[in-house]
């Protein structure tokens, strides 16, 4: 394979990424690997990978796994996303989230694919959020004065809510965010009145009330989820994120006496968040078609009013002649005047406004605040200036869209508010679309090879070992239809939120590239939405909702499933049931929920069930039911539902060849759509005492 | 496995009602049929009519990509402006609608609206 093509497509991805030979020499790095090590792409060039990023405890462990690699043996990092320490260039260790590949070189060997992402921050919070919840315990069990100055010194805001819904408590951090200087003030005021300057509104956009405060809920009597929420203060427009946590004190008979909530900041997270789905949702718009100017439009309404007030992509070509591709502006009566602005003497293009600095030095321009006398200075005559003024730009920036070295448009970003100027974290973000601005264009005027970039994907998006579950057993199939170089649009993925296992399985309509792009966005969307918040109908919501955002139609079907010991949680998308292997036969359950991306009459009921040791549970996509047989028969759930009750026993990998073996005995005529299952079965002995085993799952996983 | 091509039949039968155009589907919808059903509909919806019916009662079988037709058609009616009414279909092809929710989605009616 030739490797140019797929680091191009890999660099779509905004992680670290290593390149090497077998032996572990460096090939590629790509700029993610150089701020996430500390070193530059030219030092880490050549060397051995080891020696760069591993520390030397570990050295021995991996040059082994290696060799076991060389010579042919399995090794458990191949294809397994594992959490691993790695080593900056400045001698520091750090957790990092990491998954190799092995693609087959023609001139024999292989090569090794190494995408890594930085952890620490993910690691650091969930410590945090142990010690804080330990000193809380401690906190309770000593006396009132001491849980007050533990209580008020720490920096997450906590307030305590009474049987009557008033706050009876706030520590200093909370009583500072409610504009309060004690508790007793506090106690006094309303309830009501408290949430009077803010609008808060959920994750989904729906506005909230305080009824829906998980503190308002437990003391209800329900059992609320952890509730993620933007604050809007009225007063200033200031934007905060925060996750509510809220934990019921009872009295001496058990009863709710009051309601803990630890509000948990999240701002800074959640505009990663964004920003990481943004660029996620670019990412996939780009390589999905190869009409470059219509993806750099689309690109640029995405960013738009998310980003930016405006976003607009020009491009420039050998000549340096300016082209105008795209623009898009949050106010339609604004549009026309950027339009005419742009359209306003293309070719001369002032050296001291923002492209043309940009253009003269190469480098991002960030201008944090646009004062009136940059205007005069930059305008090329009165009409211009007219112009300029009318934009009512606050803040902007421009940065270079490069291939190798030449610039090949600029990518501006411009705020008509006072209160989003931009800043070094905008910059950096801008610079990373304009450089999957620039690939895009360069793969779509270089390279009009789909089947070679659908290989590409096809690698990265089907890992085709299994990661090691304790306490389950694990199998799993995949079988595309069709030719080799079609990208298939079913999909399986399993990954670790947290101490809780999340499994998902889909089919993503249609096949090739467009359908490889949406995949990725998916599981994509999935593993991002699974840290704040890993209940199934949530990751459902948060894939709908980023399909939907997609220009065109991307549906997929989704099934997830959350494991927490011997508890499970699952949650459908348009996707067929999951199956369960009781002792009385197999049976689906849970119930239909809402095709992804399709609708906006939406519900994912989640179903709720623990697993006795032994029993086993199948997922499947629709290929294998409506796998065609003589005289225009299918397959059928009717069929597959014998065969597993009948396979209850069997284990996940038997499981697995008995379906192989049914389907290809039944199948009249060319596979026509892919197939893919799964199959989980909980360990231990079946007829142990299930509620026993149940409790000491439930306390391993918590 | 038998290596035979099997033909999988699809039926498109266009009648010119005065209200707009009506097609009958009858036989399977997936992924080898579903572009024919595109052509279709964009032949009848070509001269801009009002409204536009599409009769499920007599398909047999639809997989995800015969549904993904029908949600970019209602997306369509919604845009152009025309009237879309699918008459619902039998089970096992109405499956596929109530496994994803899209029969609360789509417009749905039990009979070909009178001409």
């Amino acid at each position: 394979m030739d490797l140019g093509h797929a680091r191009k497509i890999l660099n779509v991805a905004h992680s670290a990424f290593i390149s090497m030979d077998g032996e572990g020499r460096v090939t590629y790095w790509n700029i993610r690997a150089e701020e996430t090590f500390g070193r530059r792409r030219e030092e880490a060039l050549g060397q051995n990978v080891i020696d760069l990023i591993v520390p030397e405890r570990f050295r021995e462990a991996v040059r082994e796994g290696f060799r076991r690699f060389e010579a042919g043996l399995p090794t458990r990092l191949l294809d397994n996303r594992s959490e691993q320490l790695a080593l900056r260039a400045d001698g520091s260790e750090f957790p990092i989230e990491l998954i190799v590949s092995a693609v087959p070189e023609q001139a024999g060997g292989h090569s090794l694919h190494a995408f890594i992402t930085d952890i620490s921050e993910r690691a650091e919070r969930e410590a945090e959020r142990q010690r804080l919840l330990d000193d809380l315990e401690r906190a309770l069990a000593g006396s009132e004065e001491r849980l007050r100055t533990i209580v008020d010194s720490l920096a997450e805001a906590i307030t305590i809510r009474g049987r009557d819904n008033r706050l009876i408590y706030a520590n200093r951090a909370a009583l500072e965010s409610l504009g309060m200087d004690s508790v007793e003030q506090l106690a006094a005021a309303d309830p009501e009145a408290l949430m009077g300057p803010y609008t808060t509104v959920g994750e989904d956009g729906r506005e909230l009330s305080m009824e829906d405060l998980p503190s308002v809920r437990l003391l209800r009597g329900e059992s609320p989820e952890p509730l993620l929420m933007k604050s809007t203060d009225t007063r200033d427009g200031a934007e905060r994120w925060v996750l509510l946590k809220a934990a019921a004190v009872r009295d001496a008979r058990g009863e709710i006496d009051a309601a803990v909530t630890i509000i948990e900041d999240v701002t800074d997270a959640k505009r990663m968040q964004l920003r990481s789905e943004f660029l996620a949702q670019a990412g996939a718009t780009l390589v999905s078609s190869l009409d470059y100017q219509q993806t750099l439009r689309n690109v640029a309404g995405l960013a738009v009013p998310q980003l930016a007030d405006w976003c607009a992509v020009d491009l420039f070509d050998e000549d340096g002649v300016r082209e105008p591709v795209a623009i898009a502006h949050v106010d339609p009566e604004q549009l026309e005047i950027a339009t005419r602005l742009r359209a306003y003497q293309p070719e001369r293009v002032h050296p001291e406004s923002g492209i043309g600095t940009m253009l003269r030095t190469g480098e991002p321009v960030l201008m944090p605040e646009i004062p009136d006398e940059l205007l005069e200075r930059t305008a090329v005559d009165e009409e211009h200036l007219r112009l300029l003024r009318a934009a009512r730009m606050r803040s902007a920036l421009v940065v270079p869209m490069s291939v190798r070295g030449r610039t090949i448009g600029a990518l501006t970003m411009v705020s008509s508010r006072a209160r989003r100027t931009f800043g070094d974290a905008d910059l950096d973000f801008a610079v990373q679309l304009a450089e999957r601005a620039a690939l895009a264009v360069e793969n779509a005027r270089l390279y009009g090879e789909r089947s070679e970039i659908a290989r590409t994907l096809q690698n990265s998006l089907l890992p085709e070992a299994l990661p090691e579950m304790p306490g389950w057993e694990v199998a799993a199939l995949y079988r595309p239809a069709g030719h080799e170089s079609e990208v298939g649009g079913d999909f399986y993925d399993f990954w670790d939120a947290g101490g809780d296992w999340l499994m998902m399985i889909g089919d993503v309509t249609g096949k090739g590239v467009h359908a490889a792009a949406v995949t990725s966005l998916v599981r994509h969307t999935a593993w991002v939405a699974s840290e704040f918040d890993p209940r199934p109908a949530h990751l459902l919501e948060r894939i709908n909702a980023a399909l939907r955002r997609r220009p065109g139609v991307s549906v997929c079907t989704a099934l997830c499933l959350r494991l927490s010991g011997s508890h499970a949680t699952v949650a459908s998308g348009g996707h067929p049931l999951l199956w369960r292997l009781g002792p009385d036969g197999a049976r689906e359950v849970g119930s239909h929920g809402t095709l992804l991306g399709a609708f906006s009459k939406v519900q994912w009921p989640e179903e709720s069930f623990e697993l006795e040791p032994g029993e086993t549970l199948v997922a499947i996509t629709d290929g294998v039911t409506d796998t065609l047989g003589s005289e225009d028969e299918r397959f059928g759930s009717g069929r597959l539902g014998e065969l597993l009750g009948d396979a209850r026993r069997d284990s996940p990998a038997a499981i697995r060849e008995r379906l192989i073996a049914a389907l290809e005995q039944f199948q009249v005529g060319a596979q026509a759509d892919d197939t893919a299952m799964v199959v989980l079965r909980r360990g231990g002995e079946p007829g142990v005492s299930g509620e026993l085993q149940a409790l000491a799952g439930r306390g391993a996983g918590a | 496995m038998h290596s035979v091509a099997v033909a999988r039949p699809l039926e498109i039968e266009r009648h010119d009602d005065a209200a707009g155009p009506r097609l009958v589907l009858r036989g399977e919808l997936d992924i080898a049929t579903a572009p024919r059903l595109q052509e279709a509909v964009d032949a009848a919806l070509a001269a801009g009519p009002q409204m536009l019916v599409v009769d499920l009662r007599e398909l047999a079988f639809l997989d995800s990509s015969g549904l993904r037709q029908f949600i970019v058609l209602a997306g369509r009616a919604e845009q152009e402006g025309f009237r879309l009414a699918l008459v619902r279909p039998a089970p096992p092809a109405l499956a596929v609608f109530q496994i994803t929710r899209a029969e609360e989605n789509l417009p749905f009616v039990e009979e070909p609206p009178s001409s």
